[in-house]
């Protein structure tokens, strides 16, 4: 039998990573029960890997080498869910201790993989020296599956716990190559299609050997940095929940479909996209493709998960994060294939021409709506009856209008960012880790080129460490270079006579308004507005409010706001509607 | 035979099915009003077929297709009576070439609604064999989805501006 076969060549010599020597140990300021859950794992791993059952179920005793493997996947997985949780939660302005924190559940993510990697090696060794001697052939080809997986698996998690540690760019295609080969030994040794049982967050969940490979090129695919680490999190969970229904077919389907050359070892493109390539050099391609069918039901099944009060998928971290970042995954997988998988022959959306920019290039940069509604430079509606109706000029930031002699005061809010990249629809910037830290995927932001007079309001879309060197990218994308600053007020005010504050907001002009570049912004806050006009409000107030206020020359408009055209952290973008305009009396 | 093989299939979800569940409601609610905010301070909105319709012909318009379908889902699940919005839904699936949903939606339709003679439909050769006349599945579908006379409409996408126009 295998398992007694094993336990002779086991334990194997890993490399551990000192406890003493560990950031985590020597950083005083890391939580107590953050060291204690490191101790009470290395100390489980360092006796596992010796051979020891401690820590393990008595059932586990005579299981095979994958089986214990398994469990003490799950058995890292429960010690170390309330940091992961933790560190998950973060916020942008992360502590050193959760830094360190992530670090250390790469490193022992990265010794799992190590230690199933080498099992499986040894496994396949042992069995290729006694092939004579194995009668029963079934147990060798389950464990080595299992191993096959687990090692697949645990790359998939090793990557995006690498991408949440800020420790790996988008879609490395150094990764890439390991999960290809690992997955092209598995199927030529005739394990791809078996079917094991794994953990996942102490979840069992059965699927095969290929399904395994596939979420862990989908994590690959979708990972580039449009998600911040929770929705990461959540989609990774998704996933792995849907791997039983993760199916590849070696003939292209009809219906649109990822499609994976496993000769070139390229990542998952869109169907459409590779068949041009294929209809060309077919021999020296072994394609496999993911119908997306597949992953749109499951997509599906997810929010109808949500219809009946249930948190997607039932399981994992996430499970303690708001609906809001759920949404977001939602609202980015849908986006994701239907941009880039319209249909079989649709074609690849033509990107805007991107003009990199010399190493020096700054820009004045402001986060969030709050300081990008009261510094940033952005024109605003005067709101009151001895106004000249909505400007059309500059509001200068104050600290560039003090009188000469005076000092303008510091301004904390502002940054000045390295601006890498400019199109016509977006911008990119290469940050150091520290001013990274500062934003998050989905943050407002406001961008002033020394050349604009007014600034451009975006959003970051995607936020990654670069393949070289050790810059963060952070890609944003442009919303307005038009928009109003404006304040709303309550419709309703308290009885007392005190007045509610009024409500931040900027006016985001439609689509055709901002691609004439003129300014035209008073004859669209009049009358039905329809079309593309939009305005940028706090979440809170979308939700509580459903109208307000909004003075601009000598009338007042009530506004109705209508669909969310666009979410972000922290604000939507909504469609409105103007039900009334009376004169200011 | 894509009708007759979702006839077995679940109909959709009635949210009244989770009334006594205090936890799931809660999930249930933030989630629409996380997914959809402009029915935050009128929650009763969304039981409003023509208030629904508009929002979801709005949202077709700025290219969210599956968020307006969502959203006439969750309003037939809040109240399964809402005929117009079930038809509104059913047509949109049909325009978006969704086959599967559209045979569920049939189906659970004609349980729902068992007065209608939506047998007519069923029976037609169009959506059940693979040279399916269009046009006259159509034709079928915006009499049921209308309610009003065939030759009444002309446009053969106009069905859906019919039913939102407010």
């Amino acid at each position: 039998m295998l398992t007694a076969c094993a336990a002779t060549y086991l334990p194997i010599k890993m490399e551990l990573v000192p406890l003493s020597g560990h950031p985590s140990f020597s950083n005083s300021a890391a939580p107590s029960s953050m060291t204690k859950a490191h101790s009470a794992w290395a100390e489980f791993f360092q006796g596992f890997i010796g051979g020891s059952n401690k820590g393990l179920s008595a059932a586990l005793n005579n299981a095979s080498t994958a089986q214990r493997l398994g469990a003490a996947v799950a058995e890292f997985e429960r010690i170390s869910a309330d940091e992961r949780l933790s560190i998950l939660q973060g916020t942008a302005m992360a502590s050193d201790a959760k830094n360190t924190g992530a670090d250390w559940v790469v490193s022992q993510y990265a010794a799992l993989l190590r230690y199933a990697q080498q099992t499986r090696d040894s496994e396949r060794a042992h069995r290729a020296k006694n092939a004579h001697k194995i009668v029963d052939s079934d147990r060798p080809s389950v464990t080595e599956a299992m191993l096959f997986g687990y090692s697949l698996l645990l790359s998939g998690h090793l990557y995006k716990w690498r991408m949440v540690a800020g420790l790996q760019g988008g879609q490395s295609q150094e990764h890439l190559t390991d999960i290809v080969d690992q997955y092209r030994r598995a199927h030529a040794d005739g394990l791809a299609d078996v079917a094991i049982e794994i953990q996942v967050e102490g979840r069992p969940i059965i699927a095969s050997v290929e399904a395994i490979f596939v979420r862990a090129l989908l994590v690959h695919r979708l990972s580039s940095g449009n998600l911040n680490n929770r929705q990461l999190d959540i989609l990774d969970n998704w996933f792995c929940d849907w791997m039983r229904a993760l199916w590849l077919t070696r003939d292209a389907p009809i219906s649109a479909a990822f499609a994976f050359d496993l000769a070139s070892g390229q990542g998952l493109r869109p169907n459409a996209e590779d068949s041009d390539v294929a209809a060309t050099t077919p021999q020296n391609k072994q394609m496999v493709y993911l119908p997306m069918h597949a992953v749109q039901r499951r997509l599906d099944e997810a929010v109808a998960m949500f219809h009946r009060g249930k948190v997607a998928p039932g399981w994992g971290l996430g499970q303690a994060f708001r609906i809001e970042e759920h949404i977001g995954v939602m609202d980015y997988l849908a986006r994701e294939m239907t941009s880039s998988l319209g249909g079989v022959g649709s074609k690849p959306t033509e990107k805007p021409t991107r003009v990199l920019l010399p190493p020096d290039t700054a820009v004045a940069v402001y986060v969030g709506l709050n300081d990008v509604w009261s510094f940033a430079a952005v024109k605003r509606a005067t709101s009151s009856k001895r106004g000249n109706g909505v400007s059309t000029g500059t509001h200068a930031y104050p600290a560039f209008s003090q009188k000469a002699g005076n000092f303008a005061p510091i301004d904390l809010a502002r940054k000045t960012w390295p601006l890498h990249d400019m199109s016509t629809t977006g911008a990119g910037f290469a940050l150091d880790h520290g001013l990274a830290q500062s934003v998050e995927t989905g943050d407002l932001l406001s961008l002033t080129h020394t050349n604009a007079r007014e600034p451009i309001i975006g959003y970051v879309t995607r936020k990654a460490p670069q393949q070289s060197g050790n810059r963060v990218m952070v890609g944003m994308q442009i919303l307005a270079r038009n928009a109003v600053r404006i304040t709303l007020d309550h419709l309703v005010q308290p009885e007392s006579g005190a007045q509610r504050p009024g409500v931040s907001a900027l006016f985001i002009p439609g689509e055709e308004i901002a691609s004439t570049g003129q300014p035209g912004v008073r004859s669209n806050i009049s009358g039905q507005l329809r079309g593309d006009d939009s305005i940028i409000i706090s979440e809170t107030i979308s939700k509580a409010q459903s109208s307000l206020r909004l003075k601009a020359g000598e009338t007042a408009y009530t506004i109705r706001f209508g669909r969310v055209r666009l979410r972000g952290r922290g604000w939507n973008m909504v469609a409105f509607e103007v039900v009334a305009a009376e004169p200011i009396a | 035979m894509v009708i007759r093989q979702a006839l077995d299939t679940a109909a959709i979800f009635s949210a009244s099915s989770i009334a006594n569940d205090a936890t799931r409601m809660r999930i249930r609610e933030r989630y629409i009003l996380a997914r959809f905010p402009q029915f935050a301070a009128q929650r009763a909105d969304l039981t409003v077929p023509e208030i629904v319709l508009r929002y979801a012909h709005e949202m077709a318009e700025d290219g969210l297709t599956q968020r307006a379908a969502e959203l006439m889902t969750l309003a037939i699940e809040e109240n399964r009576g809402l005929r117009k919005v079930w038809l509104a839904l059913i047509e949109f699936s049909f325009l978006q070439g969704d086959s599967h949903r559209l045979s569920e939606l049939c189906t659970a339709f004609k349980r729902e609604f068992p007065d209608a003679t939506l047998e007519e439909f069923l029976l037609l050769d169009g959506l059940t064999e693979p040279d399916a006349d269009i046009e006259a599945v159509r034709t079928k579908l915006r009499y049921w989805a209308s309610g009003a006379t065939v030759a009444s409409i002309a446009d053969a996408n106009g069905l859906r501006r019919d039913l939102f126009a407010h």
